[in-house]
């Protein structure tokens, strides 16, 4: 991930979007995430349709067959975490790295937060992000990216990673509220680089 | 899946909260000695929780109550523990923070999604099935927590705690300079964390207002004739001054995860078992870390776990079954655990000597 920071946009004026309750844009968001984390109750399941069977841990990919309008995303799951990275498709040019899992605090409206991402082989990096609401009892670190390609050539094929909150005014302030890892990045990747070709991405 | 099993289940996430699901132990550490009373809608919920337990046995899962280090018994003066919660760290490596805050996961080895993490922090209102749901404190040196979890084998994944008023420059653990084949990895964080200090705090003060009122004084033949109205007022409960206040202050430290990649000590559960099985932890200064095997970022370091130190909290069945479970709302799981049976951990260290709580084990990698 020795660029991904670069690749983090200041996103200040996407926030209203996000806040505002359901847009297309926030629905498709909301429906990766969930299919993502392995929350979504409509996911295909094994065999049915065009869709990966979900694996139990590890690397998914689970819109990689999918539909031209359905963003190329993978995650991995590293226990009762996640990581993953949402790309753009046809009509809708967003493109996010996110993690989740229990230990991210509650937030009762998602909000924009400043964040230390911290590495394993880089320095540090304070950017802002999106203190997201998933559900009623699941929440997100969401950071947007403004060049999907370049923070896939980031990524290590070994990684671990954390992000300390940096709100001075929050009681979690410079408090490590992720910590996780994945293995396998590269191999992971370049099915999503091929599920972007497909989309006319890259 | 039985239709009841499902409906149960999502009562659970919303009836749920943390004060329904612990006893005694956790609360000691966050906010009072004193067990809080049982009121009716803790009660209620943990009712709602207690027709979980058969419905699940009878749908396959297991129910497995683990045993750990009681935080009473490590820390016997209450309220010294919350009020110096690191305080030992710089003199013996150990501290109530880290006793406390620690996770020990329990992985299932056919399915790495599948988990039940132990630890006084750790409950199903926020983890789901990774928590517990419900613990208690035994009359012996022993804490409870109880999990229903999918049948199989369950291997001692990591242990994770936080190493108060340390930073990457000291280090963790004890420091070695070999490169052998490694158990697991290290991975330390650098961090703050909240100490609660007592401190002289000012407070302006706190008064409140009474309405006015009338009090007859002389009741002459059904009519009073004489009254004294006193018209609305303030009291001042607490003057201006400095009061004794606990008070958050951030200090470094960091968040320690040891993932262990070799099979050092495992349990075996089938569907429609309830077993009490034991603990583990560590201390950290028993975990050895290979300072040649390093990646290392300005507030990361990730390096080779060489050895690590554990000890087995055995505790025996009969203070489990002594417990009573119908009275802290949990009668069908107290009758589940009075057929309870105790399941050995399968253990692959070497055994070296003895704690408080149980035989220690070792088990270091390749020279």
């Amino acid at each position: 991930m020795k660029h991904l920071q670069k690749c983090l946009a200041v996103f200040a004026v996407a926030i209203p979007l996000l806040a505002a309750g359901p847009t297309p844009g926030k629905s498709d968001l909301d429906r990766q995430l969930a299919l993502l984390a392995g929350d979504d109750p409509s996911a295909p399941k094994a065999g049915a349709g065009k869709a990966e069977a979900a694996p139990k841990s590890g690397w998914i990919h689970p819109e990689l067959k999918g539909a031209n309008d359905v963003p190329c995303a993978m995650s991995y799951r590293d226990g009762i975490n996640t990581i993953g990275y949402i790309g753009p498709s046809k009509g809708w040019d967003e493109s996010y790295f996110f993690v989740t899992g229990p230990s991210i605090p509650r937030t009762s409206k998602t909000r924009s937060v400043r964040v230390r991402l911290a590495t394993d082989g880089d320095a540090d990096q304070t950017v802002r992000a999106f203190h997201y609401m998933m559900s009623s009892n699941k929440w997100a670190i969401l950071f947007k990216l403004t060049d999907f390609p370049a923070a896939l050539d980031a990524m290590e094929d070994v990684e671990d990673i954390a992000i300390v909150l940096m709100e001075p005014d929050d009681p979690q302030y410079q408090q490590a509220i992720f910590t996780g890892r994945w293995v396998g990045g590269h191999a992971a990747r370049e099915k999503l680089r091929a599920c972007l070709a497909t989309t006319g991405q890259r | 899946m039985n239709p009841g099993y499902i409906g149960i289940l999502g009562g659970l996430m919303a009836a749920v909260t943390g004060a329904m699901l612990l006893d005694v132990t956790p609360a000691q550490a966050q906010s009072s000695c004193e067990a809080a009373p049982l009121d009716r809608s803790i009660i209620n919920a943990r009712r709602k929780t207690d027709r979980f337990f058969p419905i699940a046995l009878r749908d396959g899962k297991a129910i497995v109550i683990m045993a750990g280090p009681g935080l009473a018994q490590r820390y016997p003066d209450c309220d010294a523990m919350l009020d110096e919660l690191a305080d030992d760290v710089t003199d013996r490596g150990t501290s109530a923070a880290i006793a406390n805050s620690m996770v020990v996961e329990w992985v299932n080895a056919d399915d790495p999604g599948k988990l039940i993490m132990v630890g006084n922090e750790v409950f199903f209102h926020s983890f789901g099935f990774a928590g517990a749901l419900y613990s208690f404190s035994g009359k012996g040196a022993y804490d409870y927590a109880i999990y229903v979890l999918d049948p199989g084998v369950y291997r001692l994944g990591s242990i994770g705690y936080p190493f108060p008023r340390t930073d990457l420059s000291t280090g963790h653990g004890t420091q070695v300079a070999r490169a052998g084949a490694p158990i697991g990895e290290a991975r330390i964080v650098s961090t703050n964390r909240n100490e609660m200090k007592v401190e002289q705090v000012w407070s302006n003060g706190s008064s409140r207002t009474v309405g006015a009122s009338e009090q007859c004084l002389w009741w002459y033949k059904g009519g009073c004739t004489q009254s004294v109205y006193t018209p609305e007022h303030k009291v001042m409960d607490r003057a201006p001054g400095y009061y004794p206040m606990r008070v958050p202050t951030p200090v470094p430290a960091l968040d320690v995860n040891l993932r262990i990649d070799v099979p050092v000590a495992s349990f075996e559960v089938a569907a429609g078992e309830i077993v009490m099985v034991d603990g583990i932890f560590t201390d950290p200064i028993d975990s050895e870390i290979g300072l040649s095997q390093c990646r290392k970022g300005s507030s990361m370091h990730v390096c080779s776990l060489q050895a690590l130190g554990l000890e087995r909290t055995m505790a025996p069945i009969e203070d489990l079954k002594a417990y009573d479970l119908a009275r802290a709302g949990f009668p069908q799981l107290g009758k589940l655990v009075s057929n309870i049976r105790y399941r050995p951990l399968t253990i692959t260290a070497d055994e070296a000597g003895r704690g408080k709580f149980g035989p220690r084990f070792r088990i270091a990698g390749g020279r």
